[in-house]
């Protein structure tokens, strides 16, 4: 009993928790297609082995067709296993978006390593899929840039300890 | 300046209008496209309206034995069914039965030679306009008097061949004649000898004659649900309505064509829209 009561102390003060504000400034690209529908994109973040934990945001129109995000459905979408309801909005015209999260408040979230992934599928286009990992509860910033295929472009992610 | 205002607001108007208004697409698929042997052969047919080549959304076609909403039973009201026969004579009989997500019918093919099975939507009115809060909407079918207050009001027809060939032994091309309404796929190559490697010679016609206006035609293989682009194939039909495809691939592919084109002055109508949906199977070298 007294080493569980202990076991669980330490746990807790070696689990750090996080106050990262993550900062992505996403492209949605133009294409030139006929018909051209605005994309629905999907932002979130997974553990190493790839678990769904939090959804940083989802832009939709119809839940029939959120199904298509088919990763952040199957990692998060379907199972509820993160309520985004609160991070939701309606899809965007092609741009740039800036996207801030914060893991304050993230109990799932303890300083580590995760995924920070990206889905977009477009009605009568095509679908893409990227992830960088990303430190969480670390001392120092850290910056990425990674490149979407065709249905995302550029995504600069800037993470403020 | 006033005047440019006005020639940017038209030319806006003819781009967003002149856009596809039917943007889904529809497709044939038939279960065989080649029988040998001497026997009676029969063939199943799906039909959908669908984004995803082949896999299936909605049904296209009703025999009224399916149930289907208001909005596709409307449509279907302008559909014809035909299946025409290697003899050029055309069988109407044809009945497609909706169901949840496509339609489907079986032909009898007891003659040798090609056929040619259609689903035609014979050109139908359409009216689209703004509503006076700015929300855009559309009226398809007789319904043609847009709510007081309305802008940017344009008339339509539109008009749409969905087809596909099947033969039985040696092919024939009475069935390939173009009939003379709205957008067909004629020329050199026989839709039913399609092979990898080889260069397939087509034609695009518009009643009845030559489509001059150059126009993209696209090409998508089968299974665009289960990758991530569709890695469609675009080519330019020249000012005889032209153009040629080699096929890299195996499979069903759907061929899918829009035109549209001006209505003549004071026809009461701004835009006609054709569109022409045709599978093809490619066999491997």
């Amino acid at each position: 009993m007294k080493k569980t009561w202990l076991l669980t102390l330490f746990f807790l003060l070696t689990t750090k928790a996080t106050a990262d504000i993550v900062s992505i400034d996403l492209t949605v690209p133009e294409l030139n297609v006929d018909p051209y529908h605005k994309p629905y994109v999907a932002v979130w973040i997974e553990s190493p082995n790839r678990n769904g934990l939090e959804t940083v945001a989802v832009w939709y129109e119809k839940d029939d067709w959120l199904k298509d995000l088919r990763q952040w459905w199957r990692k998060i979408g379907r199972n509820r296993t993160s309520a985004y309801d609160a991070v939701t909005g309606a899809t965007r015209k092609p741009g740039n978006y800036i996207i801030r999260w914060d893991s304050k408040n993230k109990p799932a979230i303890a300083a580590g390593d995760y995924w920070l992934c990206f889905e977009a599928a477009r009605e009568a286009g095509g679908r893409d899929f990227i992830r960088q990992k990303i430190e969480l509860g670390h001392s120092e910033a850290q910056t990425f840039l990674i490149n979407g295929d065709i249905e995302l472009g550029q995504i600069k992610i800037s993470i403020q300890p | 300046m006033k005047r440019t205002f006005k020639i940017l607001g038209l030319s806006f108007i003819f781009l967003t209008q002149s856009a596809p208004l039917f943007a889904h697409g529809r497709y044939i698929l038939p279960s065989h496209t080649q029988l040998s042997g001497e026997d009676l052969k029969q063939v199943t047919l799906v039909a959908s309206i669908s984004n995803d080549v082949f896999h299936p959304d909605k049904p296209l076609g009703n025999n009224g034995g399916g149930e289907v909403n208001s909005f596709l039973s409307n449509i279907f009201k302008t559909l014809k069914a035909s299946v025409t026969l290697p003899n050029g004579t055309v069988n109407n009989t044809i009945e497609w039965q909706a169901f949840a997500r496509q339609s489907s019918t079986d032909i009898t093919i007891d003659k040798p030679g090609t056929y040619r099975v259609s689903l035609v939507q014979q050109p139908t009115r359409l009216v689209t306009f703004k509503k006076p809060d700015g929300t855009p909407s559309r009226f398809f079918g007789n319904q043609q008097t847009p709510p007081p207050g309305a802008t940017n009001v344009v008339h339509h027809t539109t008009a749409s061949r969905t087809e596909t060939f099947i033969t039985h032994n040696t092919p024939n091309r009475s069935a390939l004649i173009s009939v003379g309404s709205g957008l067909e796929l004629v020329g050199e190559t026989h839709p039913n000898d399609l092979f990898v490697g080889e260069t397939a010679h087509f034609q695009l016609i518009l009643d009845g004659k030559p489509l001059k206006d150059p126009t993209a035609v696209h090409i998508t293989r089968d299974g665009t649900l289960h990758r991530n682009q569709r890695n469609t194939l675009e080519r330019q039909a020249d000012a005889l309505g032209n153009f040629s495809v080699i096929f890299i691939k195996a499979g069903m592919y759907l061929l899918e064509v829009e035109h549209t084109r001006k209505g003549a002055k004071n026809s009461g109508i701004d835009f006609h829209h054709n569109t022409l949906y045709v599978t093809l199977e490619v066999f491997p070298e």
